[in-house]
């Protein structure tokens, strides 16, 4: 993919995420921190798929990318992580694929509706996985990251906050 | 940032009255409520719930939360109270669960009384959303539409998906005004989005019809509802996330009944 076509592709994924942010509610002020992150995970996303990756490698790694900006920009700015992730995510939505099912299914096509169906299955897999993985990777060795016993939080508890990322 | 303060460590416990202990759990139920109402995972929704029940003195918080309901138990000395709550519609709104997060950090860390966390909370739930409505509409219909361009389309499929999506969003604010069952809402707006985007489309004779009508309905994609699922799934909490999962599998189904049927009206055959 040539560098022109790569700035756009990340120009139109940043306006797409900023979109969406506002959809979402997000603070005004970390509306530009969303569409960064947005446009950086599709970029990987695309100059992985133009050196020949697998779409599921490449969007794994693109989301593995937003996962990791989403945890430094977290503590940076000292918001829930889950507004940076979850609105980076937004441009590697399988929308083709999904679409392309629906459109099957109502022909009545069921294999090559099936077929599209478990590729967007694999593309939204990816996507989560690569969010889960960063946070693997982040709270790797991190004596703090076992959370309290689920359910039970006792008085020692108060005071741990582990870390300012919401998941 | 605001510093610590020394945990005063002889100081002697105060035990929490029963009243005092069942306003205590009212309040960590309706943090609990508003947490998830607007979009936050089933882990997080837990520990700012336990932040605040635990900062406002209970020596002890008990929590089973799930998308539909919380049970709460929160326990002072001798005396315990337990509440159950129900939530309501589950939505997105980032900045209240910003919001909320901050102020289990405040309370974890300073303590609070109950009156001001009440007031606090109040001010919380009806905070105006961070943009207006004239704002919104026009943002939605650009994100969509520069989904069009990342698809590949050109700027014949970005006008019909922009209009198409910005009219959708327009539609979702009168319904959700109305309180339509999110459901109904997700086909209605999906069927205007595809109907308006095929539209255009026709009128202007682009060469991409299809790019414009994926575009066009992509903001009633259930994003969050599926990313949480996948986390509170990765946090071992199954029975959020296979909530959260069906939710998300029915608003995309409703999605395809929505486009569904703007292809049966307009005949159109767009997938290659």
């Amino acid at each position: 993919m040539t560098t022109p076509a790569l700035l756009e592709q990340g120009f139109w994924a940043f306006l797409a995420t900023a979109g969406f942010a506002v959809l979402f509610n997000v603070p005004t002020r970390m509306l530009a921190v969303c569409g960064f992150t947005g446009a950086m995970g599709l970029m990987w996303r695309d100059v992985l798929l133009g050196a020949g990756a697998h779409p599921v490698a490449a969007t794994f790694v693109g989301s593995l990318i937003v996962g990791l900006l989403g945890y430094t920009q977290a503590r940076f700015f000292h918001m829930p992580r889950l507004i940076f992730t979850v609105t980076g995510i937004v441009p590697m939505i399988p929308g083709i694929a999904a679409f392309e099912t629906m459109v099957f299914f109502v022909r009545g096509d069921v294999s090559a509706g099936v077929e599209s169906a478990v590729v967007s299955l694999l593309l939204i897999g990816a996507i989560a996985f690569g969010l889960v993985t960063a946070r693997m990777v982040m709270t790797l060795g991190d004596a703090r990251s076992p959370a309290p016993p689920r359910g039970i939080w006792l008085r020692e508890h108060a005071h741990r906050d582990p870390d300012v990322g919401a998941s | 940032m605001i510093p610590a303060p020394d945990p005063p460590p002889s100081q002697p416990v105060q035990h929490l009255s029963r009243e005092e202990l069942g306003e205590l759990v009212d309040v960590v139920i309706q943090v609990g409520q508003a947490m998830l109402e607007s979009g936050a995972a089933g882990f997080r929704t837990e520990q700012t719930m336990a932040q605040i029940g635990l900062g406002l003195g209970a020596d002890r918080v008990e929590l089973y939360v799930t998308p539909t309901g919380i049970i709460a138990t929160a326990i002072s000395g001798h005396e315990q109270r337990t509440r159950v709550g129900r939530t309501g519609a589950l939505g997105v709104n980032m900045a209240q669960t910003v919001a909320l997060n901050r102020l289990s950090r405040h309370i974890a860390l300073l303590g609070g009384t109950l009156p001001a966390v009440r007031r606090h909370i109040a001010a919380i739930h009806s905070a105006p959303r961070e943009q207006p409505a004239w704002v919104t509409i026009p943002a939605v219909g650009i994100a969509c539409a520069a989904f069009a361009q990342i698809l590949g389309g050109d700027w014949l499929e970005f006008a019909a998906a922009g209009v198409g999506a910005g009219l959708a969003q327009a539609l979702r604010l009168i319904l959700a005004r109305l309180r339509v069952n999110a459901f109904a809402l997700t086909v209605a707006c999906s069927f205007a989005a595809s109907l308006a985007a095929a539209a255009l489309c026709h009128a202007l004779d682009a060469p991409q019809p299809e790019l414009a009508v994926v575009a066009s309905v992509l903001l009633m994609v259930p994003g969050v509802p599926l990313v949480t699922s996948v986390i509170d799934l990765s946090s071992n909490d199954l029975v959020s996330g296979v909530t959260r999962g069906t939710l998300a599998f029915i608003l995309a189904l409703s999605i395809g009944i929505g486009v569904a049927m703007t292809l049966w009206l307009t005949g159109l055959d767009i997938v290659p």
